[in-house]
Order: C-alpha cells, then structure tokens, then sequence
C-alpha cells in the first residue's frame, strides 16, 4: 500500500503534477501510515504564520517585480558601463556586475537574462567581443547575484535550515555575509577568463569620462541609494530582515511610481497581483514541505539517510563531491524554490553529520543551483535565452560551456575551502 | 451564471491580493518608524503581518490554478505527443484536485476544533476567522483543477502550457507570451 502509493506519487510528480500536490499527497500518505489524524495538514499548513521572518519573501519580490517593470536596468548599466567600462574587458566586467546586482534584487527568475541582456549583448557585440561570448555571457550571468542579499532564495534557504534546528545556529545576516566572498569570486575568475580569452588587446578600450559617469548617477539617483539603504539598515543593525524588506518595497514603490513614473497607478494592482501570484506558488510548497519535513523526522528519515551513507561514505570530501554532483543535475531539472524546500530538509542533517556548517551548506547548494539554471540539456536559462535572442539552443550549450568551465571552479573552492563563506562571518562576530 | 460567478471569483482574488500586499508594506513600514522614532508600535502589527503572508499564499496559489502556473517538475512533456500531453494533463489535474479536496476536508476538522476552542490569533481576532481561508482556498484550487480534469477543452488545456511561473513568460515584451497567450 505504501510502496504502491510513493510509487504513484512519484509517477505524478514525473508527469508534470504541481509540486505543492505532490509533496501534501506525500505527507498526507505518510501521517496516513503511522496512523495520525489527517487535520494534521491543516496544522501544518497553518505552520506557515509562526515565521515572522517570512514576509520578507513577498516583500523583497514585489520590490523585484516594480524594479524589472521599470528602467532599473538600463540605469544599472549605463552606472556601471561608465564606472568600470574603461578598464580592459570593461563591458564583461560591466555584464557580470550589473547582472549580479540585478538578480539579488530580483531573483534568478530569468528577468536578468531577458531585461539585461537585451542591453548588453549587442553593445557587446559592437565592442568587438564575439557573439558567441556575448550569448555565454548573458546566460549564465543570468543566475550570478544569487549568494548576494537580499536574494529570495538565499533568505528561502535560511527560513527552511532555521526550521530544522540542526547544527550550529545561525542568522539570515550571517548568510548574507557568507555570500560575499564566494560571489566575488565568481566574478573575478569570470572577469580573468575574458581577459585571458581577449588578450593582446583585441577589444579597443574607451576612454573614462566624468561626463557620463555624472550624466549616469544622476539619471540613477532615485536608485543609488537603495543597495545602500537595504544593506546598510540589515547589516548595521538598524533593521531586522522582514523590516528592510518593508522599507525596500515602500522606496522602490515610491521611487518607481512617483519619482521615476515608469510603473503608472493604474498598472499597480496587476504588478502587485502578479507578484504575490509567484510568491503563493512558492510559498504553497513551503508549507507543504514543512508538513512532510514533519513527517520525515518523525519516521526518523534522514537519521537513517545519513547512517546509510555513512556507511558507504567516509569523508565529508567524498560526500561534497557527491553532493556537488547531485545538486547541479537537481538544479537542472528542479526550480531552485521547490529544490530548497525539498531537499534541504534531507540534506542538511546529514551535511551536518560530516562537520559541514549550515551556512557553509547553503552558499555550496545555491552556488550549485546557479549554474545548474544552464546545465544542458535543461537549464531553465538556456531556453529562455533561446527563445529571447532568438538562437538555436545547441549554440546556447556551445557559447556557455567555457562559462561553466569557469563557474565550476569557482564552486570546487567554494565548497572545498569553507572559510571563503564562513571567514567573514566569524569575524564579524568577532571570534 | 457559473461565468458570471467565477468573474467575480477573480476580481475578489485579485483585490484581496492588492490589498493585503499594500496593508502588509504600509504596516511593517509604520512598525519600523514608530519602533525606532517614538519606541512603540502595534502590538497586533506583527500577528496581522503573519496571517497576512498566509492568505496571500493561499489565494495567490488560487489564481495560479486559474490557468495551472503552479511549479511542477517538467522533464517528460516535451517527449509527448500532443494527444498524449492532454491527457496528462487531465490526469495530473484530477490527482491536484483530490490532493486538494483532501487538505481542504483535512482543515475543516482543524478550523472546526480553534473555533470550539476560542484560541485568538492576534488582537481579538479569533484564530479560527484567519485558518478558514486554508479550506476555502484549497476547495477552490481542487474545484478549479476538476474543471481542467474534466470540462476544458484539450485547447483549454494546452493554452496554459509553457506559461509557468507566469510572469515572466513575456520574454519579448509584446505582451504576448512564450506561447502567444496574450497577457489579460
């Protein structure tokens, strides 16, 4: 009866069945088969109002959602263009910075790719930079941001682990400190192989000029303030998380539909509409994965994960490099969303079990994430990038291999060398 | 008359929507500058905020089943036949449907009991008045996805695909979509 149901389950997963579905039918067959009462759903759905960390989720979407319906892009990248554009490989730099801003505003909803790479790849192009890179360069800088704050799901990772309570406890601002570096990193190896890739001066250089650099910021004015204002209020402690979130969606709300006027009143509502329609489907899941996370520790699952694989795996390496494998093709075929709320709850006690610390765990799982977005053969971003520039998808493969090459690296020191994320934290905290 | 009552379905979902959104920013806001400005704040303040995320979850993930824009695991659908992706998806459908009718008959029993009880959410709102939206809300995602199940038609059903997640479908910006739905 219960194999006969998981199977079922899974069949219907595999066909297409809405997630939230497939993980309630999940719990419900469990509570169902150690004999408790089915109002238990209701109560764990209900579960949902006791984080009051969780506005924070449609809060920080909605200020994403107002800022890709506005002009936010092109301001982002005129800024940077005439900050950094001088320098050798300028516009890369410029691409993978803007693209890193943007979607830890955001999130990696492929709004990066489709909003910033419209602007990018043909300067890129009239550069003298190769299509082929261009097309590599604003896919897989479609993900890129991720592990910066205030990314949604750098802040999904942090509700989910907090819910378990295993291991070293930890706060959302610890997580966002532990993203800096690893994020830094990425694109300083990304900004060394287009600088290898066009050695010998093969892409001309502009000259800097405080003209445009003036003529930038203040066309950006209205928004200049907000990176610093979000950071700024979480990290000096001024606010807590869902209290910069409130005052993120109120400025941008004001600054978007009062000062800039590119979102009119009117058009408000289905804005906001739209938003909280993305934020109900992923918070559907969570609840939903909370009922059966429920019911996993209950039926003491991933305590005997964990004893399995302990027994056939020794070192906390050899478990990375697994789990490093396991997470790129689950973050090519999954959404990062229901992959947080899934599978975290099964991997971190067992991370936790090889020394592995929370925090530590949630930069290795989402900087996997990011670039299973383009892992061929189905990473999200390759198909929407497909679709935008209008290029057959085999060429999208070919132009973000080298991307990924580099990416891969990026996350090999990541995961191998923990004090990359955990360093800063510890040292804020002054141990 | 069934037409004329989901239109007014949609409009009461999407007001609630706007308004809790716009209730939920302009409360926490005002929590944050009462806080630090004058030391006080509402107490209830942060019990609202809390329900409020609950009831934009549940009925955004209502409108997301008006046109099946739930997140779901995609791998097998492009192998299929279009004959074949219909019936999939009518079947799916009926599985999301019963899953629904089972969390929101599960949560009666719950609501059932707070109320009996009289626990108080926040305030001197009754905890019950805040869960009733679980039944409400998974009744109508089940009775929604019965209706794909069983009375769309296969254009119906194939109109919504390749528009999940929604929002950003619009990859060209012609508010036409992926699939050339165009934007309501």
């Amino acid at each position: 009866m219960m194999l006969l149901g998981t199977l079922a389950i899974l069949a219907f997963a595999f066909l297409g069945a809405p997630l939230f579905a497939v993980v309630l039918a999940a719990a419900m067959l469990g509570f169902y088969a150690s004999e408790i009462d089915l109002a238990v759903i209701g109560i764990e759905l209900y579960r949902l109002t006791s984080t009051p960390l969780l506005v924070a989720l449609p809060l920080f979407t909605f200020s994403g959602y107002l800022l890709s319906e506005s002009n936010t892009s092109k301001r982002l990248v005129d800024v940077m263009q005439s900050l950094v554009g001088w320098l050798p490989s300028g516009l890369a730099l410029v691409g993978f910075v803007a693209c890193a801003v943007f979607t830890a505003l955001t999130g990696a909803s492929g709004v990066t790719i489709v909003a910033l790479g419209a602007l990018l790849l043909p300067a890129l192009v009239r550069s003298g930079y190769s299509e082929r890179f261009g097309l590599g360069l604003v896919t897989a800088s479609g993900s890129l941001g991720l592990l910066l704050a205030p990314s949604v799901p750098l802040i999904l990772y942090g509700i989910v682990a907090q819910q378990l309570d295993v291991g070293e406890p930890f706060t959302i601002q610890d997580l966002f400190v532990a993203g800096i570096l690893p994020a830094l990193l990425m694109i300083v190896l990304l900004t060394l192989y287009s600088l290898w890739l066009h050695r010998g001066g093969a892409i001309p250089r502009v000259a800097f000029a405080w003209s445009n650099l003036g003529r930038a910021l203040w066309a950006a004015r209205w928004e200049l303030p907000l990176p610093f204002f979000v950071l700024g209020g979480i990290y000096g402690g001024f606010f807590a998380v869902s209290e910069a979130a409130a005052m993120t969606a109120l400025y941008v709300l004001v600054v978007e539909v009062f000062l800039y006027r590119e979102i009119s009143v009117r058009r408000l509502p289905s804005v906001m509409v739209d938003s909280m329609v993305m934020v109900g489907g992923i918070l559907l899941i969570l609840g939903a994965a909370l009922a059966f996370t429920n019911y996993l520790v209950d039926a003491e699952v991933p305590q005997r994960l964990f004893e399995f694989t302990k027994e056939h795996i020794e070192s906390p390496i050899t478990f990375l490099i697994l789990l490093n494998i396991l997470l790129l093709v689950l973050g090519a075929v999954l959404d990062i969303f229901s992959a947080l709320v899934i599978m975290v709850p099964l991997l971190l006690p067992m991370a936790v079990g090889y020394g592995i610390h929370p925090v530590h765990l949630g930069i290795i799982f989402l900087a996997n994430m990011q670039i299973g977005y383009f892992t061929p053969p189905i990473g999200m971003n390759l198909f929407i990038a497909s679709y935008r520039f209008k290029k057959p998808i085999l060429e999208l493969y070919a132009a973000c291999l080298p991307f990924m090459l580099v990416l891969l690296v990026a996350l090999l020191i990541i995961t191998y060398v923990p004090a990359l994320s955990l360093g800063p934290v510890e040292w804020l905290r002054g141990d | 008359m069934m037409n004329r009552a989901l239109a007014w379905l949609q409009r009461l979902e999407s007001a609630l929507l706007a308004l809790l959104l716009f209730a939920m920013i302009a409360l926490a806001a005002y929590q944050v500058f009462a806080r630090n400005l004058f030391d006080t704040g509402f107490t209830w303040g942060d019990g609202f905020v809390r329900v409020a995320v609950l009831w934009v979850t549940v009925i955004g993930a209502m409108v997301a089943s008006r046109s099946d824009d739930h997140i779901r695991m995609d791998v097998l659908a492009r192998y299929f036949s279009t004959g074949t992706l219909v019936l999939v998806r009518r079947a799916t459908a009926l599985f999301t449907a019963l899953v629904s009718f089972g969390v929101a008959w599960s949560s009666i029993g719950f609501v059932q009991f707070e109320r009996e009880d009289g626990t108080l959410a926040f305030g001197a709102v009754p905890a019950w008045w805040c869960e009733v939206i679980l039944p409400v809300g998974f009744a109508v995602i089940g009775l929604r996805y019965l209706l794909r199940a069983f009375v769309l038609s296969a254009e119906q059903v194939l109109d919504d695909e390749g528009d999940q997640g929604g929002s950003y479908s619009d990859l060209d910006g012609d508010g036409v979509d992926a699939d050339g739905d165009r934007a309501p």
